[in-house]
């Protein structure tokens, strides 16, 4: 047992209760609670657009990789890029739009109930295997930081962000949100300061590791070829402007002026996060490359190794921090997948079956709940290195998802079909791929499983588009209408500008 | 840039702060716009 890492452990736990409680007093109905009253400002919700896409995986798989490989390993352009696709061309019309989940966004523009619950049911699977990968990441790091087994530190820490997203929903997951990304920036920080000298500082650790493994800091690193250099930041640049945890986060600015700036202060926030594991990955390689087992081991092993107990559990809760407000997210997406859109806008709502707001508040806390324990079951049964779990499950959403988001937003001319078949086509594609990928099959190699899958989404909303007519003139208006303003119907009443 | 090569510091960190500036400036041009 280690007691300093059990105090701040319990300390942090018992700060994601207090929000999840205070939380809890604000949750009347389903906006409350999925959204969090559409109340937030710019920069609360900067920071939990970077809290919650920055996962404990991002830190402890990204710097292993970056050790070995390189630091342009680091998607810092694809953020960029992904950031800015989602300011130019989401952030108004989502807030607009008004709706709670993405596959709201999906039934709405494309007048189809049936697309609406295929892309819940793509959410559902993807978030759920994310979640599984970042609560058990979270496990892992909880036993290191305080000597307790990991199977009561994952029970222990699963209980509390389950109760505080059950309690509290969108608003809890926020403010916890924030909460974490101090613990993570102290985390990050402290590191820093306890490697900087053994070191000698960033131009030091390059002059170091390019000691012990020439052409590290290279361009194309080690071991890249150009073509899995430049797939590579592809493949996360269409992850990242369709993480449905961030383009989600849209829903909950108070206004579109809002909801843009959050998007703006994001990016900064999130590069100048980031790039520490910059720092981390080649002190993993100077300091502890040759003692560590595997690569997702070197982030951990430079705590232990560098930091006295108190820093190292301060670093270690940084990286618990940064799995749990990733988790609550994606524990809400999960279940609003299930409670929003596959039983009340799917089912319920089509079949005239009309329910009280009470009824639906509780049956999405019983979805939040029930998501969590099978998180909970899943992660003590899943494969080591946590990024690969996550990449497919990135690939099935992206392949899915990007073409009819994107086009859907800036071409009124897509059509339902040519939607939902572009999404079913990136789905398989990506889907077969990474099935092929995990039974060995050599082929697989030449390329990550969202590219096949995007490459078929692509061509087939542009070959139906052509041959099929586009959505209703009212439906095409919510979304690109020339005076915003005029939105405010009582057939839009979620429209605020 | 600290140590690095000029390519990669380029690719690493120089473009993606061009980008963040831009979408700064877009931003507050945006917001504005819609005061008026």
């Amino acid at each position: 047992m280690k007691i300093t890492g059990i105090i701040i452990f319990g300390l942090f736990l018992a700060l994601m209760i207090l929000v999840g409680v205070l939380s809890s007093k604000h949750q009347k109905n389903t906006s409350d609670f999925w959204v969090g009253s559409r109340g937030f400002g710019k920069f609360v919700l900067a920071i939990a657009i970077v809290a919650s896409i920055m996962h404990g995986g991002t830190l402890v798989g990204g710097v292993g990789m970056m050790a070995a490989k390189g630091p342009t390993v680091l998607n810092n352009i694809s953020f960029a890029i992904g950031f800015l696709i989602v300011l130019v061309f989401m952030a108004d019309k989502l807030r607009r739009f008004g709706g709670y989940t993405l596959p709201d966004y999906m039934g709405a523009r494309y007048e189809s109930i049936k697309f609406q619950a295929f892309s819940a049911i793509v959410v559902m699977v993807a978030a759920i295997a994310t979640l599984i990968a970042q609560t058990k990441t979270m496990g892992i790091v909880v036993e290191q930081m305080t000597g307790i087994p990991f199977a009561v530190a994952l029970v222990a820490s699963t209980l509390i962000f389950v109760f505080y997203t059950a309690v509290g929903g969108m608003r809890a997951a926020i403010w916890t949100d924030i909460i974490q990304w101090l613990f993570m920036m102290v985390g990050v920080i402290a590191l820093a300061i306890a490697i900087w000298k053994p070191l000698g500082g960033m131009s030091g650790m390059v002059t170091k590791v390019e000691g012990v493994a020439p052409g590290w800091s290279s361009l194309t690193g080690l071991g890249w070829t150009p073509m899995a250099f430049i797939s590579w930041h592809v493949v996360w640049l269409i992850a990242y402007f369709t993480r449905i945890e961030f383009v989600t986060k849209m829903y909950t600015a108070k206004d579109v002026k809002t909801a843009r700036s959050s998007v703006a202060l994001g990016l900064p926030l999130l590069l100048i996060f980031i790039n520490f594991t910059v720092l981390f990955a080649g002190a993993a390689r100077v300091l502890v490359w040759n003692d560590v087992a595997s690569p997702d081991k070197a982030l951990t092993t430079l705590i232990a190794n560098y930091m006295d107990p108190f820093w190292a559990s301060v670093s270690l809760a940084g990286i618990a921090a940064a799995a749990m407000s990733t988790v609550s997210s994606l524990l809400l997406m999960s279940g609003a997948a299930i409670a929003h859109d596959l039983i009340r806008k799917s089912y319920h709502e089509p079949r005239g079956i009309t329910m009280s707001e009470d009824y639906y508040l509780k049956i999405s806390r019983i979805t939040v709940c029930a998501v969590g324990l099978i998180a909970l079951i899943g992660a003590f049964n899943t494969p080591t290195l946590v990024l690969v779990l996550v990449s497919y499950a990135v690939a099935l959403t992206g392949a899915s998802f990007a073409m009819p988001m994107l086009l859907g937003l800036m071409w009124k001319r897509v059509s339902s079909s040519a939607a939902f078949a572009s999404s079913i086509a990136g789905f398989l594609g990506s889907g077969f791929w990474a099935l092929a990928a995990e039974m060995g099959y050599a082929w697989t190699k030449v390329m990550h499983p969202i590219i096949p899958g995007f490459i078929l989404s692509f061509v087939t909303i542009f070959v139906i588009t052509v041959f099929t007519k586009p959505v209703s003139e009212e439906t095409l208006a919510r979304f690109f209408a020339k005076n915003p303003k005029n939105l405010q119907t009582a057939a839009n009443p979620n429209v605020e500008v | 840039m600290f140590g690095f090569p000029i390519s990669t510091s380029l690719f690493l960190w120089i473009l993606p702060l061009l980008i963040a500036v831009y979408m700064l400036y877009y931003t507050a041009k945006k917001n504005k716009n819609d005061e008026n």
